[in-house]
């Protein structure tokens, strides 16, 4: 578990060169057996049929069993064509045509229209703001990505030290596993909601019971003295707070399992060396068990941001499919819907391809990051 | 710093949930006078690194004390106990520098760091790695990652020195190196130092105490010539030695000990079977000699030549017998004649084998 | 050299090494460490485990109870009526639980084994056959895992429209049958099995269909299951997707669970309490009932198939 070739996007970086590099190979060979099969002298090994010219049949027949696979991969390479190559080409191409109408594929224009719109805020109303999305999700995935890393490798940690109870402890962290992120967005709503009408309260949820009994906060509705503002952008940090505590449980058990079994992978023998050489605890953790587990974590911490910057379904969950008050609470791919549902398709496609972009800068940094860091 | 263990046992729970725990170490009792270098050996599985182990503090024992100093230690965890210790695969921290890997127990010791700067050089000095410094420990060999184990193991002027099969993965040449360098080292500083060896002759070469054991007992204790000339046991015996000592079937008659049909000396203990043990260099050529051998070849080494032969009551396939260069052996005759160096002849009881004085 | 090892041993003072004071140091920090891990351990566990039970909790107890300012943490009955009203009474979106369970079940398992089908088969031709543009064609695939899903929904979205597939169960099932990944996975794994098996059953006179069949799948049977999973809780937890192709009948449990659910025939709460009608507005109890319903199911497949989830899941990084 706990090797750096793990991290799959440098695996996977390599992999493509890899493969270039198999694909030209392929090329020169497939050429030169050509070549060899003109001079009446290749394949003939192969099938046994030494020194015999090959009928027209026969040579369909020998295409046919050699290209076979083809027919093997069809299925799939139908239905991605139709759902995943075309549509990959199509939205390069609807992204710049302007003011693209999908019912009658009309369009005047070519230009970067869409693009510039989205950027500037200026798409109309009913939409999300492309900024305001962009920070949501940036400020989100940059919060808790972080710190439910560092809690999560606490929490390994301290499951690796204890020997009694380690399997109830380590069966309960890891429950939330497997949830339903709309479904447990609307639990951890009810943490936070106040319920009533405006003259009544009914009940201030069960965070204000704990923390702010008496001056109890609106944290799923924000509102003026609960908003930060940033020119154009709202910062209505209590519900970022939910968000975030929200991602942080989320986003654990899956933290956990991975980090703690690498820490369970790690050799033994560097702590009893640590402990030879009198290594308190923290300095143990700090200075030999992370930077040993380190692949692991920067792992976790790349495929969180990828997650996180793709995150929709939590806050929708958690605020409703408005995503709060005009989409107040939108994130990237909240904001490519927000332009599905009211029809205004070039703007969807302008966004999805930024998102695209976003994630490609990302992913670039890893590899060159994941280079460097793997040196020992 | 004194070393003593007292009856000191590490059992180790069976497998399978119903077979017999293991015993590992077995009733221990050793002192180690401050400033020895002490080699505990003994073919695998005997207990000497569970023995190590439990002297760092790494494994705690099943019964039994260990004292540094006469201050009980028993119960004392690793990383209060001072102790350092080189680990058979070195287990150098991979993520630091040589460096960084020899300052780490400083710092642990909130050292500032300058100072342990300044140590972990002297340290590195000591081991001649100064040069390394910046590395990484996967850019270093076998040899230089040992040394590296050594002066972090050392910098922190430990109690006690513990080093577990230090010279296991280091080449044939590397490890005669080492091992003299580790006898420097340890002269040097003066650190009571225990390793831990499957090699009798490594021990040999640089112990001041050999302790042998075998299965979690120890057999003897002394220094290496003594225990060499002085087995206790036949297992002392032929364990120590290269060639190892030739052992025969043999038996007591009438004051005399007989192989075959053979007698060939006196001994004045009552009739008995015995087993017969002679060291290679208790042979000594002679037509009229008591013992017949029957000539299978011989190897000419230089300094001196071995005769391997064969004879129907030794234990062994061979028997090999190192004789100077100069005596001049007919290599086509079918038997040779030796007598015997009386010291170098050890008797044993058959069945239990212990040394018939 | 021997100035230097006189420093090493000269400078420093003879270790004062007191046992007595090392073992009381030893005591006390052994046992603060104890503490302050099975706390830290046992806050964790609560908090992780908390949102379930008050999910549970809440969907048990009356909304009047619900709303009383002391949150009712250990009911005393419960109250199975909430879940009675949401399994026969239609959501506010006029979806009925039998009706997406159904929609869920039906796409689930013919998508699951559908998709399962054809990831062997592709995974089989690009691990052992040889045809040409084979590797273009991986490396075709494997980019397109880099590109956000969202990407291509947008056009599918289209697509399907333009098909007249809108209110069908092939449009939950066909766009996301074939995931590239699991085609990855399955392959790195046929891969994995020793080409000299290959040659032993081809020997035995087996086909390469019967190869795939009778050798290969045994032996990766646990990635099997693993995908089988995935792609079935996948399918479980679909939301974007059908809500934007599919209207609400033709939509699957997680739509049916975003919506606000209502006691307007007054079933169990009728009149009116400390001024509101309860039954016409959507009630908390009954939102909790309905995600308990949702959760139960991948509960319970996690207790059981536990191994088999995290296997998938942590080679991928993803959740399903």
């Amino acid at each position: 578990m706990a090797n750096p070739e793990k991290n799959f996007f440098a695996k996977f970086g390599e992999k493509c060169k890899d493969l270039w590099g198999k694909f030209i190979g392929l090329f020169k060979k497939s050429e030169a057996k050509a070549q060899a099969a003109a001079e009446g002298e290749a394949c003939t090994e192969q099938c046994g049929m030494i020194g015999t010219e090959l009928t027209k049949r026969e040579k369909f027949s020998r295409f046919l069993k050699a290209e076979q696979g083809w027919l093997f991969v069809l299925p799939a390479i139908i239905l991605l064509c139709i759902f995943t190559f075309y549509p990959i080409i199509n939205a390069f191409i609807r992204a710049f045509q302007q003011n693209y109408n999908a019912l009658t594929g009309n369009y005047n224009g070519w230009g970067f229209e869409n693009f510039i719109r989205v950027l500037k805020g200026d798409t109309g109303t009913g939409g999300a703001k492309f900024v305001q999305c962009l920070v949501n999700t940036v400020i989100f995935t940059f919060i808790s990505v972080p710190l439910s890393t560092l809690l999560a490798l606490l929490i390994s940690v301290a499951l690796n030290s204890i020997k009694a109870l380690q399997r109830a402890y380590q069966t309960i962290l890891f429950l939330p596993y497997l949830t339903n992120s709309l479904a447990m967005g609307a639990v951890f709503a009810t943490f936070f909601t106040i319920v009533g009408t405006k003259n009544h309260t009914d009940t201030i949820g069960i965070v204000n019971m704990i923390f702010f009994p008496n001056n109890p906060i609106d944290w799923m509705q924000g509102g003026t003295g609960y908003t930060w503002n940033l020119g154009a952008v709202k910062i209505p940090w209590t519900k970022y707070v939910v968000v975030i505590v929200y991602e942080i449980w989320s986003g654990l058990p899956f933290k956990i399992l991975i980090l703690f079994s690498s820490l369970q992978s790690v050799n033994k023998q560097y702590y009893d060396a640590a402990k030879i050489d009198g290594a308190s605890k923290s300095t143990t953790l700090w200075k030999i068990t992370t930077p040993l587990i380190m692949p692991m974590i920067s792992y976790l911490i790349i495929t969180g941001i990828m997650g996180g910057m793709k995150q929709y379904t939590a806050i929708v969950g958690l605020f409703g499919e408005q995503m709060g008050r005009d989409y107040d609470m939108g994130t990237m791919v909240g904001y490519i819907y927000s332009y599905v549902s009211n029809g205004q398709m070039g703007y969807a496609f302008a966004g999805s391809l930024l998102l695209f972009a976003i994630i490609m800068v990302i992913t670039v940094i890893n590899l060159r990051v994941s280079k460097k860091r793997v040196t020992f | 710093m004194k070393i003593t263990i007292q009856d000191l046992t590490k059992k180790f729970p069976s497998r399978n949930k119903k077979g017999k725990e293991v015993v590992a170490v077995d009733n221990m009792n050793i002192e180690i006078p401050s400033g020895k270098l002490v080699g505990l050996l003994g073919p695998s599985g005997c207990g000497k690194s569970t023995s190590l182990f439990m002297l760092s503090g790494l494994e705690a024992p099943t019964s039994g004390k260990i004292f540094f100093d006469n201050q009980d230690v028993t119960t004392l965890a690793a990383e209060r106990r001072g102790v350092g210790l080189v680990f058979q695969n070195y287990a150098l921290y991979p993520h630091m520098t040589v460096e960084q890997n020899i300052m780490f127990p400083l710092t642990n010791m909130r050292l500032p760091k300058q100072e342990a700067k300044q140590r972990a050089l002297e340290a590195a000095q000591l081991v001649q790695i100064e040069d390394l410094l910046a590395r990484k420990p996967s850019e270093l060999s076998g040899g230089q990652q040992q040394r590296v184990a050594i002066a972090r193991a050392l910098v922190k002027m430990p109690n006690v020195l513990l080093l577990d099969e230090p010279l296991s993965n280091l080449d044939a040449r590397l490890r005669l190196q080492t091992r003299e360098e580790i006898k420097r080292i340890q002269r040097e500083t003066g650190i009571t130092t225990v390793f831990v060896t499957h090699d009798q002759e490594e021990a040999m070469s640089i112990c001041d105490i050999m302790v042998v054991m075998k299965l979690g007992v120890v057999q003897q204790i002394g220094d290496p010539q003594g225990i060499y000339d002085d087995p206790i046991n036949m297992f002392v015996a032929n364990f120590l030695g290269t060639p190892p000592i030739n052992i025969f079937k043999g038996e007591i008659k009438c004051g005399k000990v007989y192989i075959g049909n053979e007698a060939i000396m006196d001994k004045n203990v009552p009739d008995q079977k015995i087993y017969v043990g002679i060291r290679p260099e208790g042979f000594i050529y002679n037509p009229n000699g008591v013992l017949t051998l029957n000539l299978d070849h011989v190897e000419v080494m230089g300094r001196d030549k071995t005769i391997v032969s064969v004879h129907a009551a030794s234990e062994k396939p061979f028997i090999r017998s190192i004789i100077d260069s100069d005596v001049a052996i007919d290599k086509d005759a079918t038997t040779l004649s030796f007598n015997v160096k009386p010291n170098k002849v050890f008797l044993f009881n058959a069945e239990t084998e212990e040394r018939i004085r | 050299m021997a100035e230097l090892s006189t420093s090493l041993t000269k400078d420093i003072p003879e270790t004062d090494f007191n046992v007595e004071r090392e073992r009381k140091k030893q005591k006390i920090g052994k046992i603060v460490k104890n503490v302050l891990v099975y706390f830290f351990l046992t806050l964790c566990a609560v908090l992780a485990f908390l949102p379930f039970y008050w999910m549970v909790v809440s969907s048990l107890i009356t909304e009047p109870q619900y709303r009383s300012p002391v949150p009712t943490l250990f009911p005393d009955t419960f109250l199975w009526k909430n879940y009675e009203l949401i399994l026969t009474q239609t959501s506010t979106s006029g979806a009925s639980f039998s009706q997406v369970l159904v929609n869920t079940l039906v796409v689930g398992g013919v998508s699951t084994i559908l998709g399962v089908v054809v990831t062997i088969i592709t995974a089989y031709a690009l691990a052992r056959m040889n045809f040409h543009g084979k590797n273009l064609l991986f490396t075709i695939m494997l980019a397109t895992m880099m590109i956000p899903g969202e990407l291509y929904t947008l056009t599918n979205y289209l697509t399907v429209s333009d098909l007249g597939w809108k209110d069908t169960y092939t449009v939950l099932i066909l766009p996301f049958l074939v995931s590239v990944y699991y085609i990855y996975l399955l392959r790195n794994n046929f891969m994995q099995i020793p080409n000299s098996l290959y040659q032993a059953a081809k020997v035995d006179g087996l086909s390469d269909m019967g190869y795939l069949v009778k050798v290969m799948v045994p032996l990766t049977a646990p990635t099997l299951v693993s995908i089988t999973l995935l792609k079935f809780i996948g399918t479980w937890n679909s939301y974007i997707w059908p809500r934007l192709v599919n209207k609400s009948s033709w939509q699957m449990i997680t739509n049916w669970v975003t919506k606000g659910f209502t006691d307007n025939k007054f079933v169990i709460y009728d009149g009116i309490v400390k001024g509101v009608r309860y039954g016409s507005e959507p009630l908390t109890t009954l939102k909790m009932a309905a995600v308990c319903m949702v959760s139960l199911p991948l509960f319970i497949l996690f207790i059981f198939c536990r191994k088999y989830i995290m296997k998938g899941v942590s080679k991928s990084g993803t959740k399903g």
